[in-house]
């Protein structure tokens, strides 16, 4: 069989459209995009918006994988569109919906304030040991001490991983992947000094303990950032912290 | 939020999984060797009777159940039954906790 | 001005969407059987305390088929929950020597070198009887 040249094969993408303004309910909208093999869902949803209808709205930027903004769910997987192939879907048609577990504010996008608001709650950023002006000099680090968290830092906060999170879907509140494996990062940073802060909220009921270590969080993550080794051995951790705090109540903190 | 205590129960959980996972196995391939062949080849009462075999027995059902009844509750609470969880915990721990107590009393032999 | 957001429900059967949330289910369904398992071998215990039951037991139950069922689907479904345990040692542990991370497969082979120790340890021990 002769193969059709390149310009003329298509490929279809069933879209999860919602237009509050306009309708109650969600409904999915099907487009014929061409299908080239090089391209990816992203650039067959920004061919859709520059060709066929200018109304789709969704959230991209980088196109190369680190910004962390294009996820989506295509065939029921979170992805990042930026990084899934036409060609490992052709000739089958492509759906295209917004990230599970997270409110929808218009066809592709998603709310994702929930997720900010608990990196700010968990203070996910240096909290210094000692305070030093910039004559002292840097915070000294060894690759050692580097090794330690490094994989924690490669977090591009796609939010892939609360899609894939069952625990996610059934409690909001957890919170979450992404949060807990950047606490970790800056737990384990040898320059920071806000464990045991961090540990009031990462150590609560709706933090780590929620988690069931179901591992779909690792699985899905573009950044291979592995959140759920973050979250077991922070359980690990935590769990020796608290009975020796119960067994040897006078030992320094 | 404040720290939870779920440490408490955790720690049996993991120690039982790991416990559960080395010999486990090993315990229910005896007792299928020992259900093919007999009460005449092999002596499965003196085994058990031997205070190491006990020992062992003890801390694999104890901490075996612990790991247990973690996981069902986890199950339960992630099919749904999320506003029990309380109660479904509660019961569950409680299970085991009364487990851990009858298997002390009949592998010490002052239950029989 | 704001719009409505909408909300997907969770549908209950979540745990059959993909073949790995599945896997999860079925080798967190291994803990019935090792609750189970664990009663049995109290009951065991229990019954050669008693003595003179014993040997009726032991042919009655132990040697009837529904024991023998029972057995074989819980090694299977402790066999499954031990492989996984082993699998997820490295993850758990995060071992390191120095600035690398060990190789996990080291981790997981040491794992299941010490159920085989474990395991015939305890097998030696039995089987002359």
């Amino acid at each position: 069989m002769i193969p059709m040249p390149n310009e003329q094969r298509t490929i279809t993408l069933d879209v999860f459209r919602y237009l509050p303004e306009k309708e109650e309910q969600p409904r999915f909208q099907t487009y014929t995009v061409p299908y080239r093999e090089d391209w990816v869902v992203l650039d067959a949803l920004n061919h859709i918006k520059d060709q066929m209808d200018g109304t789709l709205s969704y959230r991209w930027s980088c196109r190369m994988g680190v910004c962390g903004s294009c996820g989506m769910m295509v065939n029921g997987e979170p992805k990042l569109t930026c990084a899934a192939f036409l060609k490992d879907y052709y000739p089958n048609p492509i759906r295209v919906e917004p990230l599970t577990n997270f409110p929808v504010i218009r066809d592709l996008i998603i709310n994702l304030e929930d997720f900010l608001h608990k990196l700010k709650e968990l203070k996910t950023w240096i909290v210094p040991k000692e305070t030093k002006t910039v004559s002292q000099g840097e915070f000294l680090q060894t690759p050692e001490q580097l090794a330690t968290f490094k994989q924690f830092s490669m977090c591009i906060n796609c939010m892939l991983c609360y899609a894939a999170c069952p625990v996610y879907g059934i409690e909001p509140k957890f919170l979450g992947p992404a949060a807990i494996a950047l606490a970790q990062r800056y737990n384990l940073d040898s320059r920071d000094a806000a464990s045991a802060e961090r540990a009031e909220t990462v150590a609560s009921s709706e933090g780590i303990w929620e988690c069931t270590f179901i591992g779909e969080c690792s699985r899905v993550c573009p950044k291979h950032v592995d959140p759920a080794a973050a979250i077991q051995q922070a359980k690990v951790i935590n769990t020796k912290e608290w009975w020796k705090s119960v067994l040897l109540p006078w030992g320094k903190k | 939020m404040a720290k939870s205590n779920e440490p408490l129960v955790w720690a049996p959980f993991f120690a039982g999984a790991g416990v559960s996972a080395l010999l486990m196995p090993v315990f229910i391939v005896i007792l299928l060797v020992a259900s093919y062949t007999g009460p005449e080849s092999l002596d499965l009462r003196g085994l058990v009777s031997h205070w190491l075999v006990r020992l062992v027995l003890f801390f694999l059902v104890s901490l075996s159940l612990f790991h247990a009844v973690h996981r069902i509750r986890f199950i339960l609470v992630d099919l749904g039954l999320k506003s029990a969880h309380g109660l479904i915990a509660a019961l569950c721990y409680g299970f085991a906790v009364m487990g851990t107590l009858v298997a002390l009393l009949v592998a010490t032999g002052v239950w029989s | 001005m704001k719009t409505k957001e909408y909300i997907r429900p969770m549908p209950a059967t979540w745990w059959l969407h993909n073949r790995h949330v599945l896997q999860f289910m079925i080798r967190e369904m291994s803990s019935f059987f090792v609750l189970a398992f664990a009663i049995f071998l109290l009951v065991l215990l229990y019954k050669v305390n008693q003595g003179s039951g014993f040997r009726d037991f032991y042919v009655t139950v132990l040697q009837s088929g529904w024991f023998r069922a029972f057995a074989w689907i819980t090694l299977i479904f402790v066999l499954y929950h031990s492989i996984t345990s082993f699998n997820a040692a490295p993850t758990i542990m995060a071992p390191r020597w120095g600035e690398d991370k060990i190789d996990p497969r080291i981790v997981i082979a040491a794992n299941y070198g010490l159920w085989l120790i474990v395991s015939l340890a305890v097998l030696i021990f039995v089987l002359p009887s």
